[in-house]
């Protein structure tokens, strides 16, 4: 039962990316702060490690990384390469040393996203050669780590609702446990 | 040592080694199977929020208007609904392919030699900070790398990636992407580029003019059709003011371009065109037979 319910949950997250992902990618449909959108689905891959085991947050993180490299000018496999990595590092510290909330999701979001974004900066524009790379970190990559960052929390809360069913059900056993025991 | 020598370690060193296999096979094959792969998968998808989306955006765009405009608009719409009832079903429909096959007409007619590709725009990546775009017509529809990208207005771009179902196009706002151009009243020529500068402000430079340039403020700028990348006489921007460079000597022509890369929906690819690939296609014509002084041909070609 705990299995199966393990397998739905990682469906949700599967298509919780996927329409995050046509969110991200279709035109018009988010609004731009000074000339930038979001990158939700980077924020949903990094939430879902906050909160999964190290081997399915990295697995989240390369299928969210395959769907950008979809979506961008990349060479293909470049964000699953990073993305599956850093979910994997972000899954590894939040289930040892920091038990995550919605300010510690936070918390953790800005060194994670930023380090996917300044990689983005770097292999993306900085590799590729263009001039004026200072400007366009200050222009573009920075007001996108920060707008970035704005959607941490409501995919934060996407996770806690997607788990949401599984908390309250150990709950319930936990509590049938101790009425058996009462009674006993 | 324990967390090197983990299952959860070891998983992440496989996915680690995949990937760079994958990444470095793209790197060397250009377009790879992969992408094609996802491509191919992921093209209906964007094409399948883009049309959902545009119907839902007109009832949301709403932002900024106050009670009384609100209700106008409110009154006007039952009105126009009202009219609209007693029209067919699928007027709009109809209304809006008849707009873009008279866009295709109207390229077709101004170029007969254009062979065009019709796409829309389904995919923008916010990572992309020169407004590079996805499209949905591939290889199928005959795309190919290299191929310029209009709207019966002007010049949007390039063809950069092509998958069966989708291609990706580099902007005309990208410093990557530098087009011959021509000013249609005076006849002199340059390369049309942008950097990240210009590309904020949704502008583009025209390069390598001389310090006696005629080129002024107003002027038409067109494609010059050199190189055989570009067909001719496609337009391209209006001259807004010109500079001195402050690498050399040589003046710019800062331009605003016809077509608002960043807004576009519909494009066309120029798949065909009479002198496509043709290097020395809309070069001027050099005399063989008289033979000209050494000296005057270097000042002519730096001309």
């Amino acid at each position: 039962m705990p299995n199966r319910k393990k397998w739905i949950r990682y469906v949700l997250y599967a298509v919780e990316i996927l329409l995050l992902f046509l969110l991200q990618d279709t035109p018009g449909l988010l609004p731009q702060i000074m000339g930038v959108k979001p990158l939700p689905v980077l924020s949903a891959a990094l939430t879902i490690a906050m909160v999964e085991a190290c081997t399915p947050a990295m697995a989240f993180g390369m299928y969210a990384g395959f769907l950008a490299d979809i979506g961008s000018g990349a060479v293909f496999g470049y964000h699953a390469l990073t993305f599956g990595v850093l979910c994997f590092l972000l899954s590894g510290l939040c289930g040892t040393r920091i038990q995550i909330q919605l300010f510690t999701s936070v918390l953790m979001g800005l060194w994670s996203c930023a380090v996917a974004v300044l990689l983005d900066w770097l292999a993306l524009y900085v590799a590729a050669g263009y001039s004026l790379t200072l400007y366009a970190l200050v222009t573009k990559y920075l007001p996108i780590y920060f707008y970035t960052l704005l959607t941490i929390p409501a995919c934060y809360g996407l996770q806690a609702w997607v788990r949401k069913p599984r908390v309250r059900s150990a709950i319930r056993r936990r509590r049938s446990k101790l009425h058996k025991l009462q009674k006993i | 040592m324990e967390k090197f020598t983990s299952k959860n370690f070891k998983i992440l060193m496989i996915a680690v080694v995949i990937l760079l296999g994958v990444l470095v096979y793209g790197l060397n094959a250009g377009t790879s199977v992969f992408s094609n792969v996802f491509g191919t998968v992921s093209a209906p998808l964007l094409t399948a929020g883009t049309n959902t989306t545009g119907g839902a955006k007109e009832f949301l765009n709403l932002d900024g208007m106050s009670k009384e405009e609100l209700k106008a608009l409110y009154n006007d719409l039952s009105e126009e609904n009202r009219k609209l009832r007693e029209q067919l079903v699928d007027y709009y429909t109809l209304k809006d392919e008849n707009a873009s096959y008279e866009n295709i007409l109207s390229v077709k007619k101004a170029m007969p030699d254009l062979q065009l590709a019709a796409g829309s725009v389904v995919g923008r990546d916010p990572n992309d900070v020169f407004g590079d775009f996805t499209i949905n017509c591939g290889s199928l529809a005959g795309v190919s790398v290299g191929d310029a990208v209009i709207t019966e207005t002007g010049v949007v771009g390039v063809v950069e990636e092509v998958y069966a179902a989708s291609s990706r196009v580099r902007s005309i706002l990208s410093e990557k992407t530098q087009i011959g151009a021509t000013d249609k009243s005076c006849k002199e020529s340059g390369v049309v580029t942008s950097d990240i500068q210009f590309a904020n402000s949704g502008k583009v430079k025209m390069l390598y003019l001389t310090r006696d340039t005629e080129v002024q403020p107003g002027s038409i700028i067109t494609t010059s059709g050199a190189g055989g990348v570009f067909p001719g006489d496609l337009l391209i921007g209006r001259v807004d003011s010109v500079e001195r460079s402050n690498a050399d000597s040589s003046y710019y022509a800062i331009l605003t371009p016809y077509v608002d890369v960043t807004e576009v929906t519909d494009v066309f690819v120029v798949t065909d065109f009479d002198g496509k690939g043709d290097v020395t296609t809309g070069l001027p014509e050099t005399n063989n037979k008289d033979e000209e002084d050494p000296a005057q041909t270097a000042s002519k070609g730096n001309e």
